[in-house]
């Protein structure tokens, strides 16, 4: 019994040892001895922002061409919605293959989201924006969902590896 | 009736499967160390079209699995080019053919979100497993930021009805089917991750350990087609080049 603990346990402190190794090659850290890994890193996190920064302006500048239509403020709301997740949903599709499908689909899915909300609630407020503001709105957005991921990537390396068992020594 | 259809869904998506599925170039390095831990007899759960052949370490016997003919047909170049062995197999992972303890290595790639009674697989998983066995997962769960986690509710509205859940708790599911998460790697936020599991102390009973790497004759090489071998003309072509296994 004490043999199989003490196996575990090893196997343990390996797994954790090529869980390091992981995150290392993750999108998400740094590793300052390989250049080859931090540059491709950067390149994804570039990709990342650019795409994000597309999908936000262009669900904002639908968004925005939905109000222009002068239809009641709910139903243009709805279907502004539905707009900006439609353009959001082809882009992502369109950078899947280089970005990955997840990592394209999930954040830039609450950039579609809040961008056309944020026209929307300038709209309700009585204020008309520019098509330059809803360029900026959706820029906006996206840049704020863009630092959110980076620093959510970061806490979430240290948060997983509380979810290793600990095998008693 | 619905195995056949989660069979024809996964038919019909491997047509373009590999587009879909061409983040390679993000998430290759993640997966290539992930399955640097195959040690001995390696089942791999939901090979697909093989986009994960080219990140096996080389010199490996693999026993592929998936559902579906078509992406089994479609896995066969990427089998053949593999520098050891890969046996591709038609076979649902709730219902595994192989008898107890026969593999060191239980491997799955982006199949916990699409198996539809994920917890009877795991199950089954830690039959086939030795004891110690290890299972090593590259898969997508859903995220437990809010934000972020409603996405993912909201992608499954759709993901679910070509097969795939995007927002399964895969931690918990092979938790309640007994297995020790030893090590849990983020490689895109805490959404997809790179999951490191034995078989637990308690599953292990009174059965002596064995070391990772050691094979025992459940399995042997045969030249005629076997019992778990579909001699459809794809699959025939693809076992030529490497073995063809049948239970011993």
């Amino acid at each position: 019994m004490q043999r199989r603990i003490r196996m575990a346990s090893i196997m343990r402190r390996r797994d954790a040892n090529a869980s390091r190794s992981d995150s290392r090659n993750a999108d998400t850290h740094t590793n300052p001895n390989e250049d080859f890994d931090r540059g491709r890193r950067l390149l994804f996190q570039a990709g990342d922002f650019a795409f994000l920064v597309c999908v936000g302006i262009a669900s904002t500048i639908v968004a925005h061409m939905v109000h222009d239509i002068g239809w009641p403020f709910v139903p243009t709301c709805l279907l502004a919605m539905v707009a900006a997740m439609a353009v959001q949903t082809l882009l992502a599709i369109m950078a899947a293959p280089i970005l990955g499908s997840i990592e394209s689909m999930a954040p830039s899915m609450i950039v579609a989201m809040a961008s056309p909300m944020v026209v929307c609630a300038v709209h309700l407020a009585g204020r008309e924006p520019t098509r330059f503001i809803a360029i900026v709105i959706g820029a906006l957005v996206a840049v704020s969902m863009f630092v959110f991921v980076h620093f959510y990537g970061r806490s979430c390396i240290s948060a997983l590896r509380k979810e290793s068992v600990d095998v008693p020594n | 009736m619905y195995r056949i259809n989660i069979a024809s869904v996964w038919d019909f998506r491997a047509r373009f499967y590999d587009f879909c599925e061409a983040s390679d170039l993000r998430r290759g390095p993640s997966k290539k160390a992930l399955f640097r831990g195959m040690r001995g007899r390696v089942l791999f759960v939901g090979v697909g079209t093989g986009v994960d052949i080219p990140h096996f370490p080389p010199g490996q016997t693999i026993i592929a699995i998936d559902i579906s003919d078509k992406m089994l047909i479609k896995a066969c170049p990427r089998a053949r080019a593999y520098p050891g062995r890969v046996v591709l197999l038609r076979a649902d992972a709730r219902n595994l053919k192989f008898p107890d303890a026969s593999f060191d290595t239980v491997v799955t790639s982006c199949t916990m979100c699409s198996v539809p009674d994920p917890v009877r697989a795991f199950r089954e998983f830690s039959r086939v497993l030795r004891p110690s066995g290890r299972l090593l997962m590259f898969e997508h769960v859903r995220s437990r930021n809010r934000m972020l986690g409603l996405s993912l509710d909201m992608m499954t509205l759709w993901t679910r009805l070509s097969g795939t859940e995007m927002n399964r708790d895969t931690l918990s599911n092979a938790r309640k089917a007994g297995f020790l998460v030893t090590s849990v790697a983020s490689v895109f936020l805490d959404i997809i991750l790179a999951i490191r599991a034995t078989k637990t102390l308690a599953a292990e009973g009174e059965i002596p350990f064995h070391a990772p790497g050691r094979t025992g004759t459940l399995l042997k090489e045969s030249k005629s087609d076997g019992q778990f071998v579909d001699t459809r003309r794809g699959l025939t072509d693809c076992a030529r080049s490497s073995a063809v296994v049948t239970l011993a």
